[in-house]
């Protein structure tokens, strides 16, 4: 069990990232919030103090909700019956709350099926909608989606992302940045027992140290974009001036949001049209940071009002001549661009 | 059969009723406990529970009968609760076989409690569930097939139990002998026919019990998991 060392007040109705590096003491953080550890310190939630030096609630004191890798359903009840499980204890619960939970997270067919019967898809989905009939203060997500298919993980993100809008708090645990661009409001960066970065999750993903845990994930998050045309999955996405092919099956007219990595970016002097990436997008650098531990330099650029990152060597820098003001383009493999609705 | 026989034979399902009742009413928290706990206390408890698989019957009688006694413990006991005596009675029969088939039905409960997986019981409890609620909605059903294996083990052995009977119930008819008991009694007397018949229903009754345990828990009552984990 990792050393926990943490002094941080984090907002609510927010989904807060928590993300870094396998032992870096994320699972020890949530678990210390549940109660489920007992680490020395301060736990408050809104104005209700869980623990201090005092007094230490036992988890079924806490008004938080954990969801880990493993659903940890009852397998000898029925998906209604897991969901009754956590009504039981809920003493703020109104009639109809498992009605409405079966909607909301598309259990209604699933009602009266056995647990130990479904998939490890579905399984993790009820175990989020009976953490959700809980009505906690905070929703705790230990690697949820961790083990899960491709097909069982993208279907629970869309789940967590409607859930997110619903204003809950939630601690969502994930050593993978791309879940975490997705539903991370605020971002937290463990690193040994500790917090190394904490902010907005656009603010962190764009000022990660390149030697941090979130090194090789730096980018940016774009909003707000545009699908303006899209042919069987190769999309044209546009925000102003700002064009960006990328695969995506959005359908035309509607909004998506990218993440584009630095190491995905690449720079030329002059667009080339014999290439098989498609974005080339003039940009002005902004900034550029060099960090002496790597060989690598750290590149900012302006393209039409949008920030953007590219990671790339000392010596390609020194050959371009870059330097802040400097006019070029900016490469991106359409392949590379992760986008999300 | 003789009304003798009948009497012991009644006398020792009621026997093995009662100490099943109390065995599972004192072995379900005692082995959720065990599982749960790591202190010194649990591995000595641990340790006493498991006395009577390895001691003679007739060392745990000798000392329970002791113990009943004007001056043991227990005896004092019963005489300031103005109680009559436990040794040579029904009730201290009870609590003798209880104490004799405690292994038998806190070792199978042990093995399907700590077959529940922590991720289920973290997830319990911070939906809500007490410790009490944990047990009783939570580990007792995941475990069921444990339960029922421990019920049924307790049941057979204090059916099966002769020594510790003889040493604090002696042989009273209608209020200590039973059926194991009475087969002696008709073995001393040279009544083997009697002897046979009683002798051939507790052999009918174990194959019928050792036939459901297997069939049911595939013989591994003592280390299976007595539920499928999700």
């Amino acid at each position: 069990m990792a050393q926990l060392s943490v002094s941080e007040v984090l907002p609510s109705g927010v989904c807060i990232g928590v993300y870094g590096p396998s032992g870096s003491g994320k699972s020890t953080f949530l678990r210390a919030i549940s109660g489920l550890i007992r680490v020395p310190g301060t736990v408050q939630i809104n104005d209700d103090v869980w623990q201090d030096d005092r007094r230490f609630l036992a988890p079924h004191q806490r008004r938080a909700a954990m969801v880990l890798q493993s659903p940890g359903l009852l397998p000898h009840r029925t998906v209604a019956g897991n969901l009754e499980f956590a009504i039981r204890f809920n003493r703020n619960a109104k009639a109809g709350l498992l009605d409405s939970i079966l909607q909301d997270f598309g259990l209604v067919q699933l009602r009266d099926q056995r647990a130990s019967t479904l998939s490890g898809g579905e399984q993790q989905r009820v175990a989020i909608a009976r953490a959700v009939a809980a009505q906690p203060d905070v929703l705790l997500l230990d690697e949820p989606l961790t083990g899960l298919d491709d097909e069982a993980r993208q279907a629970l993100l869309q789940v967590l992302m409607q859930l997110k809008r619903t204003g809950i708090t939630c601690i969502f645990v994930s050593h993978s940045a791309y879940e975490q661009a997705l539903l991370a409001d605020h971002l937290v960066i463990m690193d040994a027992g500790a917090i190394a970065m904490s902010g907005s999750s656009a603010s962190v993903f764009a000022n990660a140290s390149p030697t941090s845990a979130l090194g090789r994930e730096l980018g940016v998050v774009i909003g707000d974009l545009q699908v303006v045309e899209n042919a069987d999955g190769l999309a044209i996405a546009a925000r102003d001036e700002l064009r960006i092919q990328m695969a995506t099956k959005a359908p035309r007219g509607s909004a998506v949001s990218v993440r584009v990595r630095a190491d995905d970016v690449s720079l030329t002097e002059m667009p080339e049209h014999q290439s098989s990436i498609m974005n080339t997008i003039p940009v002005t650098v902004s900034g550029q940071s060099i960090f002496d531990e790597t060989p690598f330099s750290l590149i900012e650029l302006d393209a039409f009002g949008t920030r953007l990152f590219a990671r790339i060597t000392n010596d390609a820098s020194r050959k371009l001549g870059l330097r802040v003001g400097a006019k070029c383009h900016a490469q991106i493999k359409a392949a590379a661009i992760t986008a999300y609705l | 059969m003789s009304p003798e026989d009948l009497q012991a034979l009644w006398l020792t399902v009621k026997l093995a009723t009662s100490t099943t009742i109390i065995l599972l009413i004192i072995g379900l928290p005692l082995s959720w406990w065990l599982v749960r706990s790591q202190s010194i206390a649990a591995t000595a408890f641990n340790v006493l529970i498991a006395l009577p698989l390895v001691l003679p019957p007739t060392v745990i009688g000798f000392y329970l009968l002791l113990a009943m006694g004007p001056s043991g413990p227990l005896g004092a006991l019963t005489s300031t609760a103005g109680l009559a005596p436990l040794a040579f009675s029904f009730p201290g029969l009870v609590l003798g076989s209880v104490i004799y088939s405690l292994p038998f039905v806190v070792q199978p409960l042990q093995a399907g409690f700590a077959a529940v997986p922590q991720s289920v019981l973290d997830a319990s409890s911070s939906l809500g569930a007490d410790p009490k609620s944990l047990l009783l909605r939570v580990a007792i059903p995941m475990s069921q097939r444990a339960v029922v294996a421990a019920g049924v083990l307790g049941f057979a052995h204090t059916v099966g139990e002769f020594g510790v009977v003889l040493m604090i119930g002696g042989n009273i008819p209608g209020e200590t002998r039973v059926a194991s008991v009475q087969i002696y009694d008709h073995v001393e007397a040279l009544d083997y026919a009697g002897a046979h018949q009683l002798s051939l229903i507790l052999v009918v009754f174990s194959l019928v019990i050792l036939t459901l345990v297997y069939r049911v828990w595939g013989g591994s009552v003592f280390t299976q998991s007595g539920s499928k984990s999700a």
